[in-house]
């Protein structure tokens, strides 16, 4: 095969997905947004997102805050700075780990499900039963999933940032030994309010980011059970790839081009 | 909706008119040349062997699919030329049972029949409460109505979505194979419930279906789609005793189910079949 | 609403889908070992590489570029740069990379696994197989088994080295740093061994993500909501058990060390 083409091909598809998200899910939100019932739908949606994802979030980011505090104890002792290990803990909990790995979560769990769950509809004719009723399943069913997973992301990020603490806790105080005190009374040195408002911010894009990405795969999802699972893979990948890049772009956004390294 | 366009509609003009509609699925004809008018009150049939174009032809009355030619008139109004708004508006005038019922499987039964009361009519909670208990007590499923659409058998969800079809009172009601997948016994006690429901309303009915049986039991008027072609319309004494061989080819076949019916052979030339058009 | 089953039966449910879960694994193993169809073995391991390493470069490069950043401004009062470059080389190498390839393979390849056998346990290629006397297990989850076992070690190392290269590029291109200096530091607390412990780890957490994918696609329930369902499950119960066994490995093989 011509190796442009093998290029190409996966390009183009990107292209014309990126496409169709833009064309549908903000569309889709704000119609959603418009109505009352819109909205009440859109809460009753994050609800179920937030119970859905809550046992995933702690199990994920406790063990990830005790890597973190295992990892950095070892590297800061080579080092002689290892009083520092809170601040440097709870800084990269809050500002990168809860955020990130909260939101690939929320791909994982939640919007996932989004996507199998309307590409099911999408099979079962449920989304042209409404379409015949006359009412549009943009705003019906794919909006408030959208508005939902902005809504429950920055509520899991935070119980993603404490689950996250703890674990880091657990790492450094009773496994290696670090003093209690010491954890306690410097862990809040290295963040500020300003820090917690960003990550949230950022989980919201993310939140709408992985939703917009999610249902419209469901939502344009080929109409075999084939196709409902190609369509939640689909779904689960692109969102966790725009996460990373996102969080990326917001990251050189917030701290600036030089990323503070002007001290070198 | 449409204020401009809005010609009042006559009390003869047909229900659905179909002219000279065409579509393509790729470079495969699917509909070829379709003319047809149905018409008002009455209950028609459309007959046809599996992948015959029937659900497509369905498609275009309730414009989920565009032909790539003709034009179709449902209910005094040229679907689409309608903006989006004027199309939705349309939609809900009519009601449809799908192929595969497509109940909302997050919604219990009597919220499925509840829905488009609630969110089209809109309706106060209690009041469509009611009144889908109505319904389905009229269709025969009075102590059902807490379970979920996935917890029903075939023929009562078939009933769940006739009722949820019938909610808002449409002027036309549309039918995918309303019997199909059911054995004989409860596609009859269906046919019954289409024909006893459109006697009580007087409302326009179009069944789509391939089971011979089930459209002589409830249509006033029957057509018969071949390979995307419309061999036959006219009324169903007038199609039953065509002798058009295509026609024949299809009818003469007794029914020994739903499903079943094999592709009828290629048409003579001869013909096109346009009884009563 | 929809009639909800109440708490304690649902509880009992978990329990007991758990339990069919962890009864799954050995079974898994045992596919494996009683000699997948070889062909088809090579062709799932080479098709999951393939498949698989691209959305784990674009995963890892990302996430040490994002590191990069974070840490160049968080360590700026300990001299900035250059204990970013080390400190993002070496808990890039011994977690982070590894953990998101994994994350990246569950999510690409494991998912792909759970949506295809809940397809042809949806659509009942698997109920025929059995008729014929054939073991489903052998034939499609071993090769799907070995696949994972040997192509997410493969995505790990990769990992690590996009991982490295998002850091430099963003390191000399974005904050400024030398070239050659950064690349130092980034490998400058990694040794030969940490890649050994990232391939391993790749081997587990490729067992534990094949067997969690093939079991939810033969669990699935029926038609595309069961297929749809099947593969949500697939990948969330992979990325929670993938991120708890990469603690466990690393405090077990870090731990002792520190
Ligand atoms: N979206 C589509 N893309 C491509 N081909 C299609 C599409 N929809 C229908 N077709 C094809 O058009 C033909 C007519 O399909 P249609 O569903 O209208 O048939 P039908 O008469 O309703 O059949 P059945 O009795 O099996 O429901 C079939 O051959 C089908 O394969
Ligand atoms: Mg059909």
């Amino acid at each position: 095969m011509n190796p442009l083409a093998l290029l190409g091909r996966p390009a183009l598809a990107v292209l014309v997905g990126a496409g169709r998200v833009v064309a549908f899910a903000p569309a889709a939100a704000l119609r959603a947004l418009a109505t009352v019932h819109g909205a009440r739908a859109a809460v009753a949606q994050a609800v179920s997102i937030l119970a859905r994802c809550a046992a995933p979030v702690m199990l994920v980011c406790g063990p990830i805050g005790a890597m973190l505090a295992l990892q950095g104890l070892t590297l800061m002792r080579s080092f002689g700075v290892e009083r520092a290990i809170a601040p440097l803990c709870v800084a990269t909990i809050v500002r990168e780990l809860a955020p990130g790995f909260a939101a690939v979560v929320v791909a994982m769990q939640g919007g996932a499900g989004i996507a199998a769950e309307l590409g099911a509809m999408r099979v079962a004719h449920e989304l042209d039963a409404l379409e015949v009723m006359g009412v549009d399943p943009r705003a019906e069913v794919a909006g408030p999933r959208i508005v939902g997973a902005a809504v429950a992301a920055p509520l899991l990020n935070g119980l993603a940032m404490v689950c996250g603490v703890l674990g880091a806790w657990v790492m450094a105080v009773p496994v290696l030994g670090v003093p209690h005190t010491l954890f306690v009374d410097t862990a809040l040195d290295g963040v500020s309010a300003a820090d917690v408002w960003l990550s949230g911010a950022k989980t919201v894009l993310f939140g709408a980011a992985l939703g917009a990405v999610c249902a419209s795969a469901g939502f344009f999802a080929e109409r075999t059970a084939a196709g409902v699972g190609r369509a939640a893979n689909r779904a689960v990948v692109a969102s966790v790839i725009l996460i990373l890049l996102l969080n990326y772009l917001c990251n050189t956004a917030i701290f600036g081009m030089r990323g503070g390294a002007v001290a070198l | 909706m449409s204020e401009q366009r809005a010609p009042a509609p006559i009390a003869d003009e047909p229900a659905v008119a179909l002219s000279g509609v065409c579509k393509r699925f790729g470079d495969r004809e699917v509909i070829h040349d379709v003319t047809l008018a149905i018409p008002r009150g009455r209950i028609t049939a459309l007959l046809g062997p599996s992948g015959s174009g029937k659900s497509t032809l369905l498609g275009f009355v309730t414009g989920l699919v565009r032909p790539n030619a003709g034009q179709v008139r449902v209910l005094g109004e040229d679907v689409f030329a309608l903006p989006r708004r004027g199309l939705l508006a349309l939609r809900r005038r009519m009601g449809m049972l799908f192929q595969d019922n497509a109940l909302f499987q997050s919604l219990s039964v009597v919220d499925n029949v509840a829905f488009p009361l609630l969110r089209v009519a809109r309706r106060p909670a209690p009041e469509a409460k009611s009144r889908a208990l109505a319904l389905l007590e009229q269709v025969g499923l009075g102590g059902l109505h807490d379970r979920r659409p996935d917890q029903l058998s075939g023929g009562q969800q078939k009933r769940v979505a006739l009722a949820r079809a019938l909610a808002l009172e449409p002027e036309l009601v549309l039918f995918d194979e309303p019997t199909s997948g059911l054995d004989p016994q409860t596609s009859a006690a269906i046919d019954a419930l289409l024909r006893e429901t459109q006697g009580r309303l007087g409302t326009t009915f179009i069944a789509i279906t391939h089971d011979i049986v089930s459209a002589a039991a409830i249509a006033d008027h029957v057509g018969l789609l071949v390979d995307g072609r419309l061999r036959a319309f006219g009324t169903r004494g007038a199609v039953w005793a065509s002798t058009d061989p295509a026609v024949r080819a299809f009818l003469d076949r007794v029914p020994a189910g739903a499903g079943e019916a094999p592709a009828a052979p290629a048409p003579p030339p001869t013909g096109s079949g346009d009884l009563e058009l | 609403m929809s009639a909800r089953p109440a708490p304690l039966p649902r509880l009992a449910a978990a329990v007991a889908d758990l339990t069919g879960a962890a009864a799954f694994w050995p079974r898994a193993a045992l596919a494996t070992l009683r000699g997948p169809p070889l062909l088809d073995t090579a062709l799932l391991t080479l098709r999951l590489v393939v498949t698989s390493v691209p959305v784990v470069f674009v995963v890892t490069f990302f996430s040490g570029a994002m590191l990069t950043v974070q840490a160049a401004a968080s360590l700026s009062p300990f001299g900035g740069g250059a204990l970013a470059g080390i400190a993002v080389g070496f808990g890039g190498v011994r977690e982070v990379f590894p953990l998101l390839a994994a994350a990246s393979v569950a999510a690409r390849s494991g998912a792909e696994i759970a949506s295809q056998l809940a397809t042809m346990k949806a659509t009942r290629q698997t109920d025929a197989l059995e008729v014929m006397g054939l073991d489903p297990l052998r034939l499609l989850v071993g090769p799907r088994m070995v696949a994972a076992v040997l192509g997410t070690p493969v995505c790990v190392l990769v990992g690590c080295a996009a991982g490295m290269l998002g850091a430099q590029a963003i390191g000399v291109w974005q904050l400024g740093l030398d070239r050659g200096a950064m690349w130092n530091n980034l490998w400058s607390g990694v040794v030969a061994a940490d890649l050994v412990v990232g391939a391993v780890k790749g081997v587990v957490l490729g067992f534990m993500l094949g067997a969690i994918s093939a079991r939810e696609g033969l669990a699935a329930g029926p038609g595309a909501r069961g297929v749809g369902r099947a593969t949500n499950r697939a990948v969330i119960r992979a990325l929670v058990a993938v991120s708890a066994a990469s603690l466990a490995l690393s405090s077990a093989i870090y731990g002792r060390l520190a």
